[in-house]
């Protein structure tokens, strides 16, 4: 019996089915929204569980009578990717401006009742909802994250007049930094902050609300991370 | 995706620390010394006859206390009680002095220190004696001098007789005896001067000048040439303190200031030329309602305040009012203890610009913080004794050093404190 154009095609299409239906394994995905992109790339050095140790060199140079080199240490306990438990404890010394030598001489004569950091210690919450990579030229990636800081703790302050009391003020910290991750074992860190503190003054009895506006640079390491990347 | 309000930080960078402002009041650009080289500058107009003889018999007891630095051995007389006192409750007697005497007739001697021994000092033997002849017998007018003053001459010194002679200058007779005194006197020493065609003062131009060349002017009077020069040799010491001690009934007529002008340029500038801290003590006239004026006007008066006041002086009244109409000399003795008190403060005391809050003064001397003194009463000596440190006298606004704490030549010493009137000054910023 010979075949009929009509049956020849239909044996045609049904036989090109019956190939795609045996070449692989179809998935019903429905319609993606742009809702449900969570990860725009890859999160090449993750945080989660890690802890990370960083040392930084700093200073306060918005204060007109006083500046103030500083050196602070810092360590992380990362719960998750955006979370953090931050403790920064540091040191430095404020050294009286220019300015303020100037006002000690004729015709001012006036010693403003300034204090100068001497130490601090303070522990908070760090919250990094950003994290993203940026091409440098075409040539070179570098990932990094953007966080928000909050803290508390104690600054001990010290006068600049010749009676040099001591004081010891509750400190509200706030600031903004950023990481560059070198690799997954090291990252360049850059944060601005300022620091709120009432401090009690001796000589003049009276409470004072101050502020200790900083940056700082440094580097931070996660100890025990294998520092080889992957592929960008 | 949420983003972190970065601005909210901005505010809190913007804002300014305050701080409270305390004053610093110290001798930052002069060391601080125990050299006094101390000018007696003696009104010898006759008017002042009386005055200078009084002055002169308590000038005795003055001189031998404060050139012997013992302390009365007679304590119960009357007048020697309060500067016994004074001096055995201060223990910082040990002032290295100088005695010079001219007179305001700048006419005549022009700040030329006078008497056959111009110079007194402490290491002289007779003191007391050297310094007398010299105001007494070169200086002062004296018709008669009492035999108790102890010195050779039976009339005293030189009496102003002429018009101009008896123009009372003795700021200008303070400038020009320093003028004598330094090998590089400033160029207003060298200012040649035009008596005015009454005779009554003097002026900068000739007569008539109006600035061109006169052939028929006179000749101006050069008070003070290269000859003059170091002709007070001697009496003005390096890093010492000046006292200018007047004495006069009237009101200051120096000549480099307008007549009825009450204020001290030029001369507040020309001093600064030599470089000595200089506290002025005056027993002159006095607006005081306590005290009488006497002929003395009103700018004149103002000239000699200015000049006390404006370096932490002593001002006496030479004149006292009894009653409405009764007008007595004052208690010279006293007047002379108090500058007694002004020479031995000197080297320890520190005159604050205001009023400190309690509780806030801090003084250092070389960096090095002073604690306060503690006080207490002697009950054999009856008088408030201090340990070493510093204390705060309200009377005259006043901190004092004590003891140990007293500093040496050429320390620096600091003190600060917060003023109770606010900040003192607008600031640069």
């Amino acid at each position: 019996m010979a075949l009929t154009p009509a049956s020849f095609a239909t044996a045609t299409l049904l036989a090109a089915l019956s190939i795609e239906a045996h070449a692989q394994e179809a998935v019903d995905i429905g319609v993606i929204k742009d809702s449900d992109v969570k990860v725009v790339q890859n999160l090449l050095y993750p945080k989660t569980d890690k802890l990370e140790v960083g040392v930084y060199l700093g200073w306060m140079p918005f204060d007109p009578l006083v500046t103030t080199p500083n050196l602070q240490l810092s360590v992380n306990k990362h719960f998750s990717e955006d979370l953090s438990l931050s403790v920064m404890v540091g040191g430095g010394y404020g050294v009286k401006t220019l300015r303020y030598a100037e006002l000690e001489k004729p015709p001012y004569q006036v010693a403003p009742a300034a204090y100068r950091y001497l130490a601090s210690a303070l522990v908070g919450v760090e919250y990094a909802p950003i994290y993203a990579k940026m091409n440098l030229g075409g040539r070179k990636v570098i990932h990094y994250d953007i966080y928000g800081a909050g803290r508390l703790g104690a600054t001990i302050e010290q006068s600049v007049l010749p009676d040099g009391s001591i004081t010891a003020a509750p400190t509200l910290g706030l600031g903004v930094g950023t990481r560059f991750f070198a690799n997954k074992g090291m990252a360049l860190r850059f944060e601005i902050y300022d620091d709120l503190l009432v401090e009690y003054r001796s000589l003049t009895t009276s409470w004072h609300f101050k502020q200790n506006a900083g940056l700082q640079v440094g580097v931070s390491f996660f100890p025990g991370a294998n520092t080889k990347g992957s592929r960008k | 995706m949420r983003s972190f309000p970065v601005w909210a930080l901005l505010p809190t960078l913007a804002a300014c620390n305050s701080y409270e402002w305390f004053r610093v009041t110290g001798y930052v650009q002069q060391g601080f010394t125990n050299k006094a080289d101390i000018l007696f500058v003696v009104d010898n107009s006759s008017s002042m006859s009386d005055e200078a003889t009084a002055l002169a018999q308590n000038f005795s007891d003055f001189v031998v206390l404060f050139a012997d630095e013992q302390p009365p051995t007679d304590p119960d007389l009357a007048n020697d009680v309060e500067r016994f006192l004074a001096f055995v409750g201060d223990p910082t007697g040990n002032i290295n002095y100088q005695l010079g005497v001219t007179n305001t007739d700048v006419s005549t001697n022009a700040g030329k220190l006078l008497g056959d021994n111009p110079v007194v000092g402490k290491t002289d033997n007779n003191v007391a004696g050297k310094f007398l002849d010299n105001l007494v017998c070169k200086a002062a007018c004296i018709d008669d001098v009492p035999s108790d003053i102890g010195v050779a001459c039976r009339s005293g010194g030189q009496c102003a007789t002429s018009a101009a002679g008896s123009e009372e200058e003795p700021i200008e007779a303070v400038f020009m005896a320093m003028c004598r005194a330094v090998e590089n006197p400033p160029d207003a020493c060298f200012q040649p001067w035009w008596p005015d065609e009454d005779g009554s003062g003097w002026s900068k131009l000739p007569p008539g000048d109006t600035g061109a060349p006169d052939a028929d002017a006179p000749d101006p009077v050069d008070y003070f040439s290269n000859a003059e020069v170091m002709s007070n040799a001697g009496f003005l010491r390096e890093g010492s303190v000046v006292i200018p001690v007047i004495l006069t009934d009237e009101g200051d007529q120096s000549r480099r200031i307008d007549a009825r002008d009450g204020s001290i340029f030029p001369y507040d500038q020309y001093f600064k030329q030599f470089g000595h801290r200089m506290s002025w003590a005056v027993i002159g006239p006095s607006e005081d309602a306590t005290a009488c004026k006497g002929p003395a006007a009103d700018w004149g008066i103002h000239r000699l305040e200015h000049m006390v006041y404006g370096s932490d002086g002593v001002y006496v009244p030479i004149s006292l009012r009894q009653d409405a109409n009764t007008c007595v000399n004052a208690d010279f003795s006293k007047a002379l203890a108090d500058i007694g008190q002004l020479l031995r403060a000197l080297s320890s005391s520190f005159a604050l610009q205001s009023t400190p809050v309690q509780g806030t003064i801090v003084v250092t001397v070389d960096g090095k913080q002073v604690p306060e003194s503690t006080q207490s009463l002697d009950p054999q000596l009856d008088l408030v004794v201090f340990t070493d440190g510093w204390s705060y006298r309200a009377s005259d606004n006043t901190v004092i050093l004590h003891g140990s704490a007293v500093p040496d030549a050429s320390e620096d010493v600091r003190v600060y404190y917060l003023p109770s009137g606010g900040s003192p000054r607008d600031l640069p910023f």
